[in-house]
């Protein structure tokens, strides 16, 4: 889905975020937002993904414009850090998505599969989150948001605290899922952003 | 709003996150299958009391009633009509008491012990013996009175002793010996009631079904105090265990919930929606409090012989799982409102 955000103003008490911002993010690409901490990459996707309504300006979706519950049907938000129900294994993590389309309990676990095998995890299907690696969460994470087929995905910092040689495995795996959904990532880490067909840099 | 979340699905969830060994939740479980337990178990204690204190004040004639002429020395009242009182509800024995008269010329050892006639209705030990020794007479005189009895005025007799009677059947210190079929009237009728009976409310109703000659026949309770046993009972502590047991339950439960804002928000970064978790949640708390109630129904059903109504605790432990989740429900209603990139942060 064709992302624009055209003239947006957000502003934090006295701290301008960010002021009369406008980009395009391309249909079914991965685009990586760098710069700085403080830039206002987390900003901006939170503006996309309707967790932050901008003072000023306005987002489209498809070259219309949209409202901020709108822009919440139709982003997944991949955030820093690593959430997922530890003490349940990998494939009821993953198929949580797929349940929250109100699929059967079978074809998400079929569809959870699948996703795994995107991401490189369906060998440890039947093992504890918990005894996941960080590396190994995030890919988890991507893999639940693509079960959500939502059409944006919107990754905030997803390489922090990773090693590496998780990050470089992390960066093959989102390189493969070009072409499956509007991908942005908001990153400082070189190694990331790389995967990225366009940047978009902030100061 | 409520999301695409299917029924089944949700309550899998529910299921997993609650029965897992390697969950948050177990210690909400074992706190539950405690609290299920503590509340029929708190009940024997308070049904011990109740049944001991419903005791004294059976022995003191909280349900003895006695039907008799102002006139001790006439007989109005027809025998066979008092024994019929026994087949009325709510009635455990019935029938009637009279001296034996000439019984004083018994030849007496020690102090005076009186002689009295009952119908065979009041006491059942008259099936196996044909004269019946109070349970207060010293065995050694009551064999020796026996005996007399026997080769004075009833031949061969064989007795028993029978168990303590309530005031009102003042028979404790009395050898008892079954009306004879031609004496037709007597000058007492006492009636034992269930302790579920009152007796102010029964004593018109039996009075009116007598059947009397002559003199006028009044009915009096045995028991003069006012009945304090139920009082007691409705007023003891145990009997809002249940409300604290559900709260508790709740309060722990949504406290868990509160650490749990990373699971919460995996849920939500999944694409749930807010009320999609809530009812998450409340489900996992059905799971909770299903356990509590089967767990204190059991215990109810085990421990029946030992409460005083084990269908009331049930019914109890029931109240208070159903009140858990309609209170950790309430609680929980908090968590609606926070972001998922809120959530997320609590790790």
């Amino acid at each position: 889905m064709l992302i624009a955000v055209e003239d947006v103003d957000v502003t934090f008490g006295d701290r301008r975020v960010l002021q009369g911002f406008s980009a395009t993010f391309p249909e079914n690409q991965i685009t990586a937002v760098t710069g700085p901490s403080g830039s206002g990459k987390s900003t901006l996707l939170g503006v996309i993904a309707g967790a932050i309504q901008p003072q000023h300006g306005r987002i489209l979706f498809e070259g219309r414009p949209t409202t901020r519950s709108g822009r919440r049907a139709r982003t997944v938000w991949v955030p820093q850090g690593s959430n997922s129900l530890p003490g349940r294994t990998v494939v009821d993590n993953a198929a949580l998505a797929v349940l929250s389309r109100g699929l059967p309990i079978a074809k998400a676990r079929s569809r959870a599969r699948e996703l795994l095998a995107l991401v490189g995890l369906v060998d440890l299907a039947q093992e504890r989150a918990a005894t996941l690696s960080g590396g190994e969460l995030q890919r988890l994470a991507f893999a639940r948001a693509l079960g959500s087929e939502r059409p944006i995905v919107l990754a905030d910092e997803p390489s922090a605290n990773l090693d590496l040689e998780q990050t470089t495995i992390l960066g093959d795996i989102l390189t493969s899922l070009r072409g499956q959904a509007t991908i942005v990532i908001a990153s400082h880490d070189p190694m990331l952003t790389r995967v990225g067909q366009s940047e978009l840099a902030l100061r | 709003m409520r999301g695409a979340w299917r029924w089944s699905a949700l309550s899998r969830e529910a299921v997993l996150n609650t029965l897992n060994a390697h969950g948050k939740l177990w210690p909400l479980l074992a706190c539950a299958v405690l609290g299920g337990t503590l509340i029929p178990v708190s009940e024997v204690r308070a049904s011990d009391i109740l049944r001991s204190d419903l005791h004294a004040e059976q022995m003191a004639g909280s349900g003895v009633v006695i039907l008799s002429s102002q006139d001790p020395s006439s007989k109005p009242i027809l025998a066979a009509s008092c024994d019929a009182l026994e087949n009325d509800p709510g009635v455990l024995r019935a029938g009637t008491l009279d001296a034996v008269p000439g019984s004083d010329d018994v030849v007496q050892l020690g102090p005076y012990i009186p002689v009295v006639s009952a119908s065979r209705s009041l006491f059942w030990e008259f099936g196996s013996a044909t004269v019946l020794v109070g349970r207060q007479l010293d065995t050694h005189a009551s064999d020796h009175l026996v005996r007399v009895l026997a080769s004075r005025r009833f031949g061969s007799l064989d007795s028993t002793t029978v168990s303590l009677q309530p005031v009102g059947i003042d028979v404790n210190s009395a050898l008892i010996v079954p009306r004879p079929p031609e004496d037709r009237w007597s000058s007492t009728c006492v009636v034992e009631l269930s302790s579920r009976v009152q007796p102010a409310q029964m004593q018109p109703v039996l009075t009116a079904q007598l059947t009397t000659r002559g003199g006028m026949v009044t009915s009096r309770p045995a028991f003069n105090q006012k009945a304090k046993a139920r009082d007691r009972w409705n007023g003891r502590p145990e009997r809002y265990l249940p409300f604290l047991v559900a709260a508790g339950l709740a309060i722990l439960a949504a406290a868990l919930q509160f650490m749990r804002a990373s699971e919460m928000a995996t849920y939500r970064l999944a694409g749930s929606t807010r009320s999609d978790v809530w009812i998450l949640g409340v489900f996992e708390m059905v799971v909770v409090s299903g356990t509590a109630a089967a767990t204190g129904i059991v215990s109810s059903l085990l421990l029946e012989d030992l409460l005083a109504d084990a269908g009331a605790t049930a019914l109890a432990v029931l109240w208070s799982a159903i009140s858990a989740v309609w209170l950790f429900g309430f609680m929980s209603t908090g968590q609606l409102l926070r972001s998922e990139a809120n959530l997320a942060k609590d790790r």
